[in-house]
């Protein structure tokens, strides 16, 4: 029965003008926002990895330096984009873009091309995310709101009793078809990826189908039940625009600024200003009369058992360098720890109300599935951190111990050229899905009980129908 | 008529207690986006004081020295107050960039530009960042300022109150009735939507008003904004006003009027937001990265002729007075030619700013949201308007550090301590906010009334034929 019911609401749909015209307008923006977003990121990737080719050119192209001037020449790491940036972009548009990494200081991400455009910034691009999360949505409440009220207000619903059909059977039909609608848009969205995607990673791909899948069966869920419950087909228009307009555009931004006004941030001045605070108290590289410097000087001294700089076999301004790089490094990972858990709480605090909106649910999960979310985020600066030590280690080591004493007793440094080209470009290995998802568990955790709430109150409608009655 | 309507409207208000909660609801919204918006400025103005008492100390710190005769600090030989450099370090000038009357209405702008730099001759506006830490993940979900309270809650007031004008009477077979009681049909709808625009622009100004008020802004900007939401209001009202005109019942005009909602406020801005992303697709920055930090050792390499003819073409105050020989006054020509190379970087850069400034023209004429949103953040100097004229004033006044360091460079002489006033003075302390460019925006707005009213009276014709 629930085959014939199914059948027949599609047949419905379909002769229906306006479902035809709602259907169609669906497929053409999933099939606009796959081939635009693709084009887009095709282009960023080409002139991501001309930057990365020109940083790395001025690296090894670079001749006469000591270790130490090249560690203030520094490296520039330019982010990448997630594994399905694609299909969600996520936070590319507001977090910058490249990373200057260099000796002494660790410096943030920096240029967001997009902020010239800022005032449009407030809306969401037009991708295949925003299609499956904000219009497929749509597509299901102005091709559902009537799938139930119509038919009580045309008397067929009585019909319907007459002959048999079972509420929840006639319930389940309306929904699934409604959802097969969404998930048609969906398998549309996705295939197009699959077809414009010169990578694909299947493996997040079909876990961010699945996603949109429970998503759009919830969001069916609760149109044909708004629809079922409510008296007139316009009342359940009314209601059912008056959510997603909640749910899609009111409710996010008022999530973010009751995570903003619950745990807020420090200002940037307090933040560079504790941190360097704290650097002083480390030794200051450049300055020759600090006491730690002079202390590390003299233990230096007493390990090569000699009585003055001049006379040591390593050049001891790398070790001071290196010294100082590592206390930095201290003051960084409390300072920056610190931002990173305020973030982390501000994001958890917003996360709550992905149980009183399921859409900004499936956003957020979207986007760790994509790895453009926020733990990408931070995971790639912590990533980029690690780079700049490594780096700056290694030009530490070499400025101390690529030195030799000639037969006159002066050092000579015995770096090359090779020495610098051996430094590897900065890769980025994005986050595991399984990791990104361990980091979600709020929002799988709404996302569930919502798609058990949406199918419980199925029945609960079903029954409301059942006890309705023919007359 | 439009008073019996105006009366009809706020009893259908008072009886609907749905429709009633919706008023106080973006009204309450309302104020507390702008209690935000005013602790943001706030903390702006707290940067802006943090600067300047660095600046103090910096400067009381030098005249210390001054006074006492000595060169610097006591444990840095190295630093001399009698040379340029070190006086130009010292002169620790901060430029701030002052918040516009109305700064607080865009808070949740995605603009994060630098509120205060520090100036000296190597100071590089570009690099420069705001003072604010922003979460990504919260700047991401749009933001939610009186702009987007104004922009995106204002038109469903509109429709959540207007709804069922001329549906419900057709649908109800009352106009019949209108008809024969007050002469015209049309004429009552039009009143009751201009009824319900009325009470849509008493939220809307009233949310003004308060915004004029704990902003402490001037009258103009007051007088701005408030045209701006009128004519804004006046769209929302037109667009009803045509629905309302063609619309069979309530649910039809529910669809429609939300359909329009969803067009004009999602659907053609997402397709503006997709452009500019297109547009930033290709710029990693490599001008303001890689390139600005090799111009150093490009320019060390240039030829002597080249370098001077470049440096003159920068600072024609200077020719003439180079040293003898002039390869002497090498290392501060090398210098100066950073602020040439700033300047084409920053040149570069306008024109990417202007192809951006373009598009959102563009987009602002294919939706009047778009449009108002705009104008809204010209007015509250947030837009990336503000911020360039912002980096432009930072590069002037750093060309005329550099200028100064270098004719006291080649010159020879010692510096004291009224070179060093006259480099603190010479530093403009503070920007104000350009001037809002507003009155297209509302052309485009009106221009978009007018539209609607006339396709809207060609489509209700031929659809009552």
């Amino acid at each position: 029965m629930i085959r014939t019911l199914f059948l027949n609401e599609w047949r419905a749909l379909l002769r229906d003008g306006r479902g035809a015209v709602v259907l169609a307008v669906g497929v053409v923006l999933a099939l606009i926002s796959s081939w635009t977003s693709a084009s887009t990121h095709a282009r960023q990737d080409f002139a991501r990895n001309a930057a990365t080719d020109a940083a790395r050119g001025a690296w090894d192209e670079r001749t006469g330096d000591s270790p130490h001037s090249r560690a203030h020449y520094g490296d520039y790491v330019f982010r990448p984009s997630g594994p399905l940036a694609k299909l969600d972009s996520g936070l590319e548009a507001v977090t910058g873009r490249v990373i200057y990494t260099e000796g002494h200081r660790q410096n943030s991400a920096v240029h967001k091309p997009q902020q010239e455009a800022a005032s449009l910034l407030r809306y969401d691009r037009l991708e295949p995310s925003t299609v499956l999360q904000l219009l497929a949505p749509l597509v299901l409440v102005l091709a559902g709101f009537g799938v139930v009220s119509s038919e009580r207000e045309s008397g067929r619903l009585k019909l319907l009793w007459l002959q048999g059909v079972q509420p929840m059977a006639l319930i389940m039909a309306k929904t699934f078809a409604l959802w097969t609608l969404g998930a048609a848009l969906c398998l549309l969205v996705v295939g197009a990826h699959l077809v414009f995607a010169e990578e694909i990673d299947l493996g997040r791909t079909v876990v961010f189908l699945a996603l949109h899948f429970t998503t759009l069966w919830v969001v069916a869920a609760v149109v044909a039940a708004v629809s079922a419950w409510s008296r007139r087909p316009g009342t359940a228009a009314t209601i059912l625009l008056s959510c997603w307009v909640l749910g899609g555009i009111v409710m996010p931004r008022l999530a973010a600024m009751a995570a903003t006004v619950a745990e807020p941030l420090p200002g940037r001045d307090a933040f560079q200003a504790a941190m360097e605070g704290d650097r002083e108290q480390g030794m200051d590289g450049h300055n020759p009369r600090d006491q730690r410097r002079m202390d590390l000087e003299q233990q230096v001294l007493d390990e090569y058992g000699v009585s003055s700089r001049s006379e040591l076999p390593v050049n001891l301004g790398g070790l001071i360098m290196q010294a100082d790089e590592e206390y930095g490094a201290q003051v960084w990972d409390k300072h920056f720890g610190e931002l990173e858990e305020h973030l982390q709480r501000q994001y958890s605090f917003a996360g709550f109300f992905s149980f009183l909106n399921p859409l900004q649910a499936t956003d957020r999960l979207s986007m760790a599935v994509a790895g453009t979310g926020l733990t990408s985020h931070l995971d790639f600066l912590r990533e980029t951190e690690d780079f700049r030590r490594e780096m700056v280690r290694k030009l530490n080591e070499e400025d101390a111990f690529g030195v030799h004493l000639d037969a006159n007793g002066k050092r000579r440094r015995t770096t090359t050229q090779d020495f610098y080209t051996g430094f590897e470009a900065f890769h980025y290995e994005p986050l595991s899905l399984g990791a990104q998802l361990s980091r979600a568990k709020t929002d799988i955790a709404a996302l569930i009980f919502w798609l058990v709430g949406a199918t419980a109150i199925l029945g609960m409608t079903a029954r409301r129908l059942h006890r309705g009655g023919v007359l | 008529m439009i008073r019996t309507a105006l009366v009809l409207e706020l009893r259908n208000l008072l009886r609907s207690p749905l429709r009633l909660l919706v008023v106080p609801l973006v009204l309450v919204i309302g104020v507390f986006v702008l209690v935000q918006g005013q602790q943001d400025v706030d903390r702006w103005q707290d940067a802006i004081d943090t600067g300047q008492l660095a600046q103090e100390e910096s400067i009381a710190e030098a005249l210390g020295y001054f006074a006492d005769g000595e060169k610097g600090p006591p444990d840095r030989s190295w630093v001399d107050l009698g040379q340029a450099h070190w006086q130009d370090m010292y002169a620790a000038t901060r430029i701030a960039r002052m918040p516009a009357p109305l700064s607080s209405i865009a808070f949740a702008s995605a603009e994060s530009g630098a509120v205060t730099v520090r100036v000296n001759r190597f100071a590089d506006p570009l690099l420069e960042q705001g003072n604010k830490i922003e979460n990504p993940a919260l700047v991401a979900a749009g933001g939610l300022d009186l702009v987007t309270v104004l922009a995106l809650l204002l038109p469903l007031l509109v429709l959540a109150l207007g709804v069922e004008v001329g549906g419900y009477e057709r649908s109800a077979g009352v106009l019949p009735l209108v008809r024969v009681q007050s002469g015209g049909d049309r004429t009552w709808i039009w009143a009751r939507c201009i009824a319900v625009g009325a009470i849509a622009a008493t939220v809307g100004l009233l949310l003004c008003f308060v915004a004029v008020l704990t902003a402490g802004a001037d009258l103009g900007s007051g007088l701005t904004l408030t045209l701006l939401v009128l004519a804004y209001v006046a769209f929302w009202t037109a667009l009803l006003g045509v629905v309302a005109q063609v619309s069979r019942n309530p649910s039809h005009g529910a669809v429609a009027l939300g359909a329009a909602w969803i067009v004009f406020c999602v659907l053609i801005p997402s397709i503006g937001v997709e452009r500019s992303a297109a547009l930033a697709a290709s710029d990693f920055a490599l001008d303001l990265t890689v390139d600005a930090r090799d111009a150093g050792s490009a320019i060390s390499k240039m030829d002597e002729d080249d370098l001077f003819a470049g440096l003159f073409a920068r600072f024609p105050e200077l020719k003439g007075k180079e040293p003898t020989p002039r390869m002497s006054g090498r290392r501060a020509a090398n210098e100066g030619m950073r602020i040439a190379v700033l300047d084409a970087r920053m040149q570069r850069r306008e024109g990417r700013g202007d192809a951006f400034a373009q598009l959102v023209s563009k987009m602002s004429l294919a939706t009047p949201t778009l449009a108002f949103t705009n104008a809204l953040e010209q007015l509250a100097g947030r837009g990336p308007a503000a911020a360039r004229e912002f980096n432009k004033a930072v590069a002037e006044a750093a060309g005329v550090r550099m200028e100064h360091a270098i004719a006291a460079s080649w010159s020879g002489d010692p510096q004291d301590q009224d070179d060093f006033s006259d480099l603190v003075h010479s530093t403009p302390t503070r920007i104000q906010p350009p001037t809002p460019i507003w009155r297209g925006s509302l052309a485009i707005l009106l221009a978009w009334v007018l539209l609607i009213l006339g396709g809207g009276a060609v489509f209700a014709r031929r659809f009552r034929s």
